[in-house]
Protein backbone atom coordinates (compact mmCIF):
# COMPACT_ATOMS: atom_id res chain seq x y z
CA UNK A 1 0.00 0.00 0.00
CA UNK A 2 2.85 2.55 0.59
CA UNK A 3 3.99 1.76 -2.51
CA UNK A 4 1.35 2.65 -4.69
CA UNK A 5 0.93 6.13 -2.98
CA UNK A 6 4.59 6.69 -3.59
CA UNK A 7 4.11 5.80 -7.31
CA UNK A 8 1.08 8.24 -7.85
CA UNK A 9 2.74 10.87 -5.62
CA UNK A 10 5.82 10.77 -8.58
CA UNK A 11 3.35 10.55 -11.22
CA UNK A 12 2.02 13.82 -10.16
CA UNK A 13 5.21 15.36 -9.42
CA UNK A 14 6.69 14.87 -13.54
CA UNK A 15 3.15 16.02 -14.60
CA UNK A 16 3.68 19.27 -12.91
CA UNK A 17 7.35 19.86 -13.70
CA UNK A 18 6.58 18.88 -18.14
CA UNK A 19 3.19 21.32 -17.67
CA UNK A 20 5.47 24.40 -16.20
CA UNK A 21 8.32 23.74 -19.24
CA UNK A 22 5.82 24.26 -21.58
CA UNK A 23 4.57 27.70 -20.25
CA UNK A 24 7.76 29.13 -19.91
CA UNK A 25 7.93 28.32 -23.40
CA UNK A 26 4.95 29.63 -24.43
CA UNK A 27 6.02 33.27 -24.97
CA UNK A 28 9.18 32.85 -27.25
CA UNK A 29 6.80 30.27 -29.15
CA UNK A 30 3.81 32.98 -29.22
CA UNK A 31 6.49 35.88 -30.73
CA UNK A 32 9.03 34.11 -32.97
CA UNK A 33 12.45 33.27 -32.30
CA UNK A 34 14.84 36.05 -31.82
CA UNK A 35 18.62 34.83 -31.51
CA UNK A 36 20.85 36.75 -29.69
CA UNK A 37 23.85 38.04 -31.73
CA UNK A 38 26.87 36.57 -31.45
CA UNK A 39 29.36 38.89 -28.71
CA UNK A 40 32.70 39.22 -30.73
CA UNK A 41 34.14 40.28 -27.63
CA UNK A 42 33.65 37.31 -25.52
CA UNK A 43 35.82 34.25 -24.94
CA UNK A 44 33.19 31.69 -24.58
CA UNK A 45 34.43 28.39 -25.32
CA UNK A 46 31.52 27.70 -27.48
CA UNK A 47 32.49 30.42 -29.81
CA UNK A 48 36.44 29.79 -30.58
CA UNK A 49 37.38 28.94 -34.08
CA UNK A 50 36.96 25.37 -34.62
CA UNK A 51 40.61 25.06 -35.77
CA UNK A 52 43.92 26.17 -33.27
CA UNK A 53 46.15 28.77 -34.30
CA UNK A 54 48.77 27.42 -36.48
CA UNK A 55 52.34 27.65 -34.40
CA UNK A 56 54.96 29.96 -35.88
CA UNK A 57 58.38 30.35 -35.10
CA UNK A 58 57.20 33.47 -34.26
CA UNK A 59 56.14 32.46 -31.45
CA UNK A 60 59.27 31.46 -29.54
CA UNK A 61 60.60 33.45 -27.31
CA UNK A 62 63.53 36.08 -28.16
CA UNK A 63 65.78 38.03 -26.51
CA UNK A 64 68.02 36.71 -23.63
CA UNK A 65 69.13 33.00 -23.10
CA UNK A 66 71.38 30.86 -21.59
CA UNK A 67 72.90 27.29 -23.20
CA UNK A 68 74.78 24.63 -21.61
CA UNK A 69 76.73 22.14 -24.04
CA UNK A 70 78.59 18.80 -22.90
CA UNK A 71 80.65 16.50 -25.91
CA UNK A 72 83.64 15.93 -26.87
CA UNK A 73 86.88 17.45 -28.44
CA UNK A 74 90.27 16.58 -29.99
CA UNK A 75 93.47 17.88 -31.61
CA UNK A 76 94.74 18.10 -35.03
CA UNK A 77 98.27 19.11 -34.97
CA UNK A 78 100.14 20.42 -32.66
CA UNK A 79 99.01 18.75 -29.72
CA UNK A 80 96.71 16.90 -31.22
CA UNK A 81 100.13 14.54 -31.56
CA UNK A 82 100.80 14.01 -28.10
CA UNK A 83 97.28 14.50 -26.25
CA UNK A 84 94.01 12.80 -26.78
CA UNK A 85 90.63 13.45 -26.72
CA UNK A 86 88.57 14.12 -23.92
CA UNK A 87 85.11 15.45 -22.77
CA UNK A 88 84.51 19.69 -22.97
CA UNK A 89 81.60 21.57 -21.64
CA UNK A 90 80.12 25.08 -22.30
CA UNK A 91 77.97 27.43 -21.06
CA UNK A 92 76.98 30.27 -22.70
CA UNK A 93 75.18 33.37 -21.98
CA UNK A 94 73.75 35.78 -24.99
CA UNK A 95 70.97 37.48 -26.53
CA UNK A 96 68.44 37.31 -29.62
CA UNK A 97 68.30 40.33 -31.49
CA UNK A 98 66.43 38.66 -33.95
CA UNK A 99 65.09 34.77 -34.56
CA UNK A 100 67.91 34.38 -36.86
CA UNK A 101 70.85 36.25 -35.11
CA UNK A 102 72.39 36.38 -31.98
CA UNK A 103 75.20 37.35 -29.81
CA UNK A 104 76.62 35.17 -26.85
CA UNK A 105 79.53 34.75 -24.63
CA UNK A 106 80.33 31.12 -23.99
CA UNK A 107 83.13 29.77 -21.58
CA UNK A 108 84.82 26.20 -22.63
CA UNK A 109 86.63 23.73 -20.64
CA UNK A 110 87.94 20.54 -21.58
CA UNK A 111 90.12 18.05 -20.36
CA UNK A 112 92.58 15.82 -22.11
CA UNK A 113 95.06 12.91 -21.33
CA UNK A 114 98.61 12.57 -22.78
CA UNK A 115 99.25 9.77 -24.68
CA UNK A 116 103.13 10.82 -25.27
CA UNK A 117 105.79 8.47 -25.15
CA UNK A 118 107.59 9.06 -20.99
CA UNK A 119 108.87 11.60 -19.86
CA UNK A 120 107.12 12.85 -18.54
CA UNK A 121 104.71 9.87 -17.28
CA UNK A 122 100.94 10.27 -18.48
CA UNK A 123 99.65 13.40 -17.06
CA UNK A 124 96.30 15.70 -18.27
CA UNK A 125 95.43 19.20 -18.74
CA UNK A 126 92.68 21.55 -19.14
CA UNK A 127 91.35 23.69 -22.07
CA UNK A 128 89.95 27.28 -20.85
CA UNK A 129 88.12 29.52 -23.84
CA UNK A 130 86.35 32.62 -23.21
CA UNK A 131 84.58 33.75 -26.64
CA UNK A 132 82.32 36.21 -28.16
CA UNK A 133 79.74 34.28 -30.82
CA UNK A 134 77.99 35.53 -33.37
CA UNK A 135 75.86 33.05 -34.76
CA UNK A 136 73.38 33.26 -37.81
CA UNK A 137 70.14 30.86 -37.77
CA UNK A 138 68.55 29.36 -40.98
CA UNK A 139 65.12 28.13 -39.97
CA UNK A 140 64.07 24.95 -41.78
CA UNK A 141 60.50 24.17 -40.53
CA UNK A 142 58.60 25.11 -37.98
CA UNK A 143 61.09 23.20 -35.50
CA UNK A 144 64.69 22.75 -37.05
CA UNK A 145 66.74 25.06 -37.85
CA UNK A 146 70.18 25.40 -38.43
CA UNK A 147 72.86 27.92 -37.33
CA UNK A 148 76.49 29.12 -38.15
CA UNK A 149 78.78 30.82 -35.52
CA UNK A 150 81.83 33.00 -36.01
CA UNK A 151 83.68 32.95 -32.54
CA UNK A 152 86.77 34.69 -31.03
CA UNK A 153 88.36 35.40 -27.94
CA UNK A 154 91.19 33.85 -25.63
CA UNK A 155 91.92 30.93 -23.84
CA UNK A 156 94.61 28.59 -22.64
CA UNK A 157 96.12 25.39 -21.17
CA UNK A 158 96.58 24.52 -17.48
CA UNK A 159 99.80 23.02 -15.84
CA UNK A 160 102.95 23.14 -17.68
CA UNK A 161 103.00 19.65 -18.93
CA UNK A 162 102.68 21.11 -22.62
CA UNK A 163 105.63 23.01 -22.19
CA UNK A 164 107.43 19.72 -21.32
CA UNK A 165 106.62 18.98 -25.30
CA UNK A 166 108.04 22.27 -26.86
CA UNK A 167 104.46 24.20 -26.35
CA UNK A 168 106.08 26.81 -24.86
CA UNK A 169 103.56 29.13 -24.62
CA UNK A 170 100.60 26.74 -23.58
CA UNK A 171 100.41 28.10 -20.29
CA UNK A 172 99.71 32.20 -21.36
CA UNK A 173 96.55 33.34 -22.46
CA UNK A 174 96.07 33.41 -26.09
CA UNK A 175 94.03 34.34 -29.29
CA UNK A 176 91.20 31.31 -30.07
CA UNK A 177 89.24 31.47 -33.16
CA UNK A 178 87.13 29.52 -35.31
CA UNK A 179 83.71 28.61 -35.72
CA UNK A 180 80.82 26.03 -35.50
CA UNK A 181 77.63 24.90 -37.03
CA UNK A 182 74.61 23.59 -35.59
CA UNK A 183 71.52 21.86 -35.84
CA UNK A 184 68.20 23.08 -33.65
CA UNK A 185 65.57 21.24 -32.73
CA UNK A 186 63.04 23.51 -30.87
CA UNK A 187 60.14 22.26 -28.35
CA UNK A 188 56.77 23.13 -28.38
CA UNK A 189 57.14 25.54 -25.93
CA UNK A 190 58.51 29.04 -26.54
CA UNK A 191 61.56 29.11 -24.23
CA UNK A 192 63.46 25.34 -25.05
CA UNK A 193 65.56 23.95 -27.45
CA UNK A 194 68.05 21.00 -27.69
CA UNK A 195 70.63 20.78 -30.82
CA UNK A 196 73.94 19.97 -31.80
CA UNK A 197 77.19 21.78 -32.53
CA UNK A 198 79.81 20.61 -34.95
CA UNK A 199 83.03 23.35 -34.25
CA UNK A 200 86.48 23.95 -34.92
CA UNK A 201 88.75 26.66 -33.54
CA UNK A 202 92.54 27.19 -33.62
CA UNK A 203 94.76 27.57 -30.60
CA UNK A 204 97.76 30.19 -32.19
CA UNK A 205 99.16 29.66 -28.86
CA UNK A 206 99.60 25.88 -28.50
CA UNK A 207 102.27 26.19 -31.61
CA UNK A 208 104.54 23.37 -31.36
CA UNK A 209 108.43 23.75 -32.05
CA UNK A 210 108.24 23.40 -35.80
CA UNK A 211 105.80 25.84 -35.96
CA UNK A 212 102.59 23.34 -36.52
CA UNK A 213 99.66 24.44 -34.63
CA UNK A 214 96.88 22.94 -32.55
CA UNK A 215 93.15 23.25 -34.23
CA UNK A 216 90.56 22.02 -31.89
CA UNK A 217 87.34 20.21 -33.12
CA UNK A 218 84.54 19.34 -31.00
CA UNK A 219 81.24 18.24 -30.91
CA UNK A 220 78.71 19.08 -28.52
CA UNK A 221 74.71 18.99 -27.80
CA UNK A 222 73.41 21.35 -26.24
CA UNK A 223 70.08 22.49 -24.17
CA UNK A 224 69.03 26.16 -24.76
CA UNK A 225 66.72 28.42 -22.69
CA UNK A 226 65.34 31.54 -23.97
CA UNK A 227 63.84 33.97 -21.00
CA UNK B 1 83.09 1.00 9.75
CA UNK B 2 83.93 4.54 11.63
CA UNK B 3 87.77 3.94 10.41
CA UNK B 4 86.90 3.14 6.87
CA UNK B 5 85.22 6.54 6.89
CA UNK B 6 87.62 7.97 8.95
CA UNK B 7 89.99 6.30 6.42
CA UNK B 8 87.90 8.12 3.52
CA UNK B 9 88.42 11.65 5.49
CA UNK B 10 91.94 11.03 5.29
CA UNK B 11 91.81 10.37 1.71
CA UNK B 12 90.09 12.84 0.60
CA UNK B 13 91.66 15.33 2.67
CA UNK B 14 94.98 14.56 1.09
CA UNK B 15 93.38 14.71 -2.42
CA UNK B 16 92.76 17.94 -1.89
CA UNK B 17 95.99 18.55 -0.11
CA UNK B 18 97.92 17.55 -3.19
CA UNK B 19 95.37 19.92 -5.67
CA UNK B 20 96.70 22.62 -3.66
CA UNK B 21 100.32 22.14 -4.20
CA UNK B 22 100.29 21.17 -8.04
CA UNK B 23 103.72 20.05 -9.37
CA UNK B 24 105.64 22.02 -11.08
CA UNK B 25 107.93 20.80 -13.82
CA UNK B 26 111.71 22.48 -13.10
CA UNK B 27 114.42 23.48 -15.53
CA UNK B 28 114.33 25.72 -18.53
CA UNK B 29 113.48 23.15 -21.39
CA UNK B 30 111.80 21.12 -18.46
CA UNK B 31 113.48 18.31 -20.17
CA UNK B 32 116.83 17.18 -19.22
CA UNK B 33 118.93 14.65 -21.39
CA UNK B 34 121.99 13.06 -20.90
CA UNK B 35 123.57 10.79 -23.40
CA UNK B 36 126.29 7.84 -23.67
CA UNK B 37 127.96 7.99 -27.21
CA UNK B 38 131.43 6.09 -28.09
CA UNK B 39 132.86 9.74 -28.53
CA UNK B 40 132.21 9.79 -24.65
CA UNK B 41 135.31 10.09 -22.55
CA UNK B 42 135.42 7.73 -19.36
CA UNK B 43 135.24 9.12 -15.98
CA UNK B 44 137.59 6.62 -14.84
CA UNK B 45 139.92 4.58 -16.60
CA UNK B 46 142.48 1.32 -15.42
CA UNK B 47 144.89 -1.06 -17.24
CA UNK B 48 141.41 -3.26 -16.19
CA UNK B 49 138.63 -1.25 -17.45
CA UNK B 50 136.77 2.07 -17.99
CA UNK B 51 134.03 3.82 -16.16
CA UNK B 52 131.79 5.90 -18.07
CA UNK B 53 129.24 8.48 -16.06
CA UNK B 54 127.55 11.16 -17.74
CA UNK B 55 125.15 13.36 -15.68
CA UNK B 56 123.07 16.65 -15.50
CA UNK B 57 121.99 18.64 -12.95
CA UNK B 58 118.24 19.74 -12.10
CA UNK B 59 117.85 22.65 -9.59
CA UNK B 60 114.94 23.89 -7.97
CA UNK B 61 114.96 27.81 -8.41
CA UNK B 62 114.27 28.78 -4.97
CA UNK B 63 113.10 31.96 -3.64
CA UNK B 64 115.77 33.82 -0.80
CA UNK B 65 114.78 33.80 2.74
CA UNK B 66 114.28 37.82 4.09
CA UNK B 67 117.05 39.27 5.79
CA UNK B 68 114.93 38.44 9.16
CA UNK B 69 114.16 35.14 7.75
CA UNK B 70 117.97 34.39 7.18
CA UNK B 71 118.81 35.89 10.93
CA UNK B 72 115.95 33.48 12.14
CA UNK B 73 117.63 30.50 10.78
CA UNK B 74 121.27 31.29 12.18
CA UNK B 75 120.34 31.92 15.44
CA UNK B 76 117.80 28.93 15.71
CA UNK B 77 120.74 26.49 15.08
CA UNK B 78 121.72 26.86 18.59
CA UNK B 79 118.47 25.25 19.63
CA UNK B 80 119.54 22.42 18.16
CA UNK B 81 123.47 21.45 19.09
CA UNK B 82 125.33 19.12 16.84
CA UNK B 83 123.84 19.86 13.59
CA UNK B 84 126.20 19.77 10.78
CA UNK B 85 125.06 22.54 9.01
CA UNK B 86 126.06 26.42 9.67
CA UNK B 87 122.27 27.37 9.73
CA UNK B 88 118.68 25.94 10.00
CA UNK B 89 117.88 25.08 6.40
CA UNK B 90 115.71 27.35 4.30
CA UNK B 91 114.50 24.67 2.39
CA UNK B 92 113.01 22.38 4.76
CA UNK B 93 112.27 17.84 4.39
CA UNK B 94 108.54 18.96 3.81
CA UNK B 95 109.05 22.10 1.81
CA UNK B 96 109.87 20.26 -1.86
CA UNK B 97 109.29 16.80 -2.89
CA UNK B 98 110.42 15.69 -6.61
CA UNK B 99 109.16 13.53 -8.76
CA UNK B 100 111.26 12.40 -11.94
CA UNK B 101 109.85 10.36 -15.35
CA UNK B 102 112.74 8.98 -17.13
CA UNK B 103 113.09 6.65 -20.38
CA UNK B 104 116.36 4.58 -21.03
CA UNK B 105 117.07 4.30 -24.39
CA UNK B 106 119.60 1.65 -25.96
CA UNK B 107 119.94 3.24 -29.94
CA UNK B 108 122.37 0.21 -30.99
CA UNK B 109 121.52 -2.51 -32.19
CA UNK B 110 123.39 -5.02 -29.48
CA UNK B 111 122.43 -5.17 -25.63
CA UNK B 112 123.76 -2.87 -22.85
CA UNK B 113 124.01 -2.78 -19.36
CA UNK B 114 123.15 0.68 -18.06
CA UNK B 115 123.08 2.03 -14.45
CA UNK B 116 120.82 5.13 -14.23
CA UNK B 117 122.23 6.74 -11.16
CA UNK B 118 120.32 9.77 -9.17
CA UNK B 119 122.00 11.76 -6.01
CA UNK B 120 120.76 14.47 -4.29
CA UNK B 121 121.52 17.78 -2.77
CA UNK B 122 120.65 20.14 -0.23
CA UNK B 123 121.13 23.80 0.39
CA UNK B 124 124.65 22.03 2.34
CA UNK B 125 125.54 19.26 0.41
CA UNK B 126 126.02 17.18 -2.47
CA UNK B 127 126.28 13.25 -2.24
CA UNK B 128 128.96 11.99 -4.70
CA UNK B 129 129.86 8.41 -4.83
CA UNK B 130 133.48 7.69 -4.77
CA UNK B 131 135.19 5.11 -7.02
CA UNK B 132 136.84 2.44 -5.16
CA UNK B 133 140.03 1.68 -7.67
CA UNK B 134 142.30 -1.81 -7.06
CA UNK B 135 145.31 -3.34 -8.68
CA UNK B 136 144.02 -5.58 -11.41
CA UNK B 137 140.42 -5.09 -10.75
CA UNK B 138 138.01 -2.80 -12.78
CA UNK B 139 137.06 0.36 -10.86
CA UNK B 140 134.50 -0.02 -8.56
CA UNK B 141 131.56 2.69 -7.75
CA UNK B 142 130.12 2.79 -4.82
CA UNK B 143 125.92 3.05 -4.35
CA UNK B 144 124.81 6.05 -5.38
CA UNK B 145 121.43 7.56 -3.74
CA UNK B 146 119.20 5.92 -5.78
CA UNK B 147 119.89 3.54 -8.68
CA UNK B 148 119.28 0.75 -10.85
CA UNK B 149 120.79 -1.28 -13.22
CA UNK B 150 119.00 -2.43 -16.57
CA UNK B 151 119.45 -5.06 -19.17
CA UNK B 152 118.47 -3.21 -22.28
CA UNK B 153 118.13 -5.26 -25.62
CA UNK B 154 118.87 -3.38 -28.70
CA UNK B 155 116.86 -0.79 -29.86
CA UNK B 156 115.13 -0.93 -26.74
CA UNK B 157 113.16 1.57 -24.68
CA UNK B 158 111.92 1.45 -20.99
CA UNK B 159 110.04 4.37 -19.15
CA UNK B 160 110.73 4.65 -14.95
CA UNK B 161 109.03 7.24 -12.54
CA UNK B 162 110.81 7.73 -9.08
CA UNK B 163 108.69 8.85 -6.57
CA UNK B 164 108.28 11.12 -3.88
CA UNK B 165 108.91 8.75 -0.61
CA UNK B 166 112.46 7.70 -2.68
CA UNK B 167 113.67 11.11 -2.60
CA UNK B 168 112.38 12.01 0.99
CA UNK B 169 114.58 8.70 1.75
CA UNK B 170 117.45 10.41 -0.05
CA UNK B 171 117.47 13.70 2.01
CA UNK B 172 117.20 11.75 4.90
CA UNK B 173 120.15 9.90 3.76
CA UNK B 174 122.26 13.09 2.66
CA UNK B 175 121.63 14.25 6.13
CA UNK B 176 122.61 11.32 8.15
CA UNK B 177 125.83 10.82 6.13
CA UNK B 178 127.45 13.92 6.74
CA UNK B 179 126.35 13.71 10.58
CA UNK B 180 129.08 11.50 10.98
CA UNK B 181 127.62 7.81 9.88
CA UNK B 182 130.66 5.71 9.39
CA UNK B 183 129.39 4.24 6.27
CA UNK B 184 127.94 6.38 4.10
CA UNK B 185 127.75 3.56 1.09
CA UNK B 186 125.73 1.30 3.85
CA UNK B 187 123.23 4.13 4.30
CA UNK B 188 122.33 5.32 1.04
CA UNK B 189 121.82 1.40 -0.66
CA UNK B 190 118.36 1.50 -1.63
CA UNK B 191 117.45 -1.27 0.55
CA UNK B 192 118.53 0.00 3.55
CA UNK B 193 115.56 2.40 5.13
CA UNK B 194 116.50 5.20 7.63
CA UNK B 195 113.11 4.41 9.61
CA UNK B 196 113.61 0.82 10.39
CA UNK B 197 117.56 0.77 9.58
CA UNK B 198 119.71 0.64 13.82
CA UNK B 199 122.50 1.75 12.27
CA UNK B 200 121.29 5.19 10.37
CA UNK B 201 119.04 6.33 13.24
CA UNK B 202 121.40 7.00 15.87
CA UNK B 203 122.96 9.88 12.99
CA UNK B 204 120.08 11.07 11.81
CA UNK B 205 120.25 14.50 12.56
CA UNK B 206 117.31 16.41 14.47
CA UNK B 207 116.76 18.50 11.54
CA UNK B 208 116.61 17.26 7.93
CA UNK B 209 117.18 19.79 5.13
CA UNK B 210 115.07 18.93 2.22
CA UNK B 211 116.54 18.36 -1.54
CA UNK B 212 117.25 21.67 -3.85
CA UNK B 213 117.91 19.27 -6.79
CA UNK B 214 119.14 15.99 -8.11
CA UNK B 215 121.94 15.11 -10.36
CA UNK B 216 120.74 11.81 -11.92
CA UNK B 217 123.13 10.37 -15.24
CA UNK B 218 123.79 7.16 -16.73
CA UNK B 219 126.82 4.84 -15.47
CA UNK B 220 128.26 1.99 -17.58
CA UNK B 221 130.93 0.59 -17.90
CA UNK B 222 131.14 -0.16 -22.16
CA UNK B 223 130.20 2.99 -24.44
CA UNK B 224 127.15 2.95 -26.30
CA UNK B 225 124.81 4.75 -27.86
CA UNK B 226 122.01 5.07 -25.12
CA UNK B 227 120.25 8.11 -24.36
CA UNK B 228 118.17 9.00 -20.87
CA UNK B 229 115.45 11.28 -21.30
CA UNK B 230 114.22 12.96 -17.87
CA UNK B 231 111.53 15.56 -16.24
CA UNK B 232 111.85 16.30 -12.58
CA UNK B 233 108.36 17.53 -11.07
CA UNK B 234 108.49 19.33 -7.91
CA UNK B 235 105.50 19.83 -5.54
CA UNK B 236 105.96 23.16 -3.81
CA UNK B 237 104.37 22.34 -0.14
CA UNK B 238 106.41 25.29 1.67
CA UNK B 239 105.90 27.79 -1.20
CA UNK B 240 109.39 28.43 -1.86
CA UNK B 241 109.94 28.60 -5.40
CA UNK B 242 110.95 31.52 -7.26
CA UNK B 243 108.57 32.24 -10.09
CA UNK B 244 109.92 33.75 -13.36
CA UNK B 245 111.51 36.49 -12.98
CA UNK B 246 112.07 36.74 -9.15
CA UNK B 247 115.51 36.72 -7.18
CA UNK B 248 116.98 33.09 -6.69
CA UNK B 249 118.89 32.05 -4.18
CA UNK B 250 122.66 31.17 -5.26
CA UNK B 251 123.87 28.09 -3.30
CA UNK B 252 127.20 26.36 -3.68
CA UNK B 253 126.56 22.84 -2.09
CA UNK B 254 130.07 21.31 -0.97
CA UNK B 255 130.45 17.67 -2.14
CA UNK B 256 130.19 15.27 -0.04
CA UNK B 257 132.15 11.84 -0.86
CA UNK B 258 131.03 8.74 0.34
CA UNK B 259 132.86 7.16 3.11
CA UNK B 260 133.78 3.37 3.17
CA UNK B 261 135.37 2.09 6.60
CA UNK B 262 138.75 0.38 6.26
CA UNK B 263 138.25 -2.81 6.72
Amino acid sequence: MPDARHNLLGVLLFNGLAAGLLLSAAPAAAHGLELEPVDQTRLDVERLPPEALPATRDMYHVGWHMRAELGGQGFAGGIGRIASAGPVAHVAVGYELTGWFLLALDFGLGMHGSDAPPPPAASAFQTYTALAQARFTLPLGLRSALWLSADGGAGFASGDFLQTWGFSRAGKIGAVYGGALGFDWHFLNPHHSIGLKAGGHLYPNLVAQNNERSLALEGTAYLKYVF
Amino acid sequence: MRASCRAAWIVCALSLGACADPQEYIGDGKLYQVALTPATVPALQTEEGGLYIVETHAEAPIRPPSAAELRDLQSGVSRYPGLPFARLPWIEREDFAFLVDFSLSNLDDRPHDIDVIINGLNEFHEYVPAVIEQEEEEPIPLHSQWEKRYRLAARQRISITVREEEFDEMAVDLATVVNGAPSSDQIVYFENKSYDDPRSQPYIPKVIPGLIGLRLGIRSTAAGNVLLEASVRLRDAGDKLAEDGEPRMQLMPEPFESVVPET
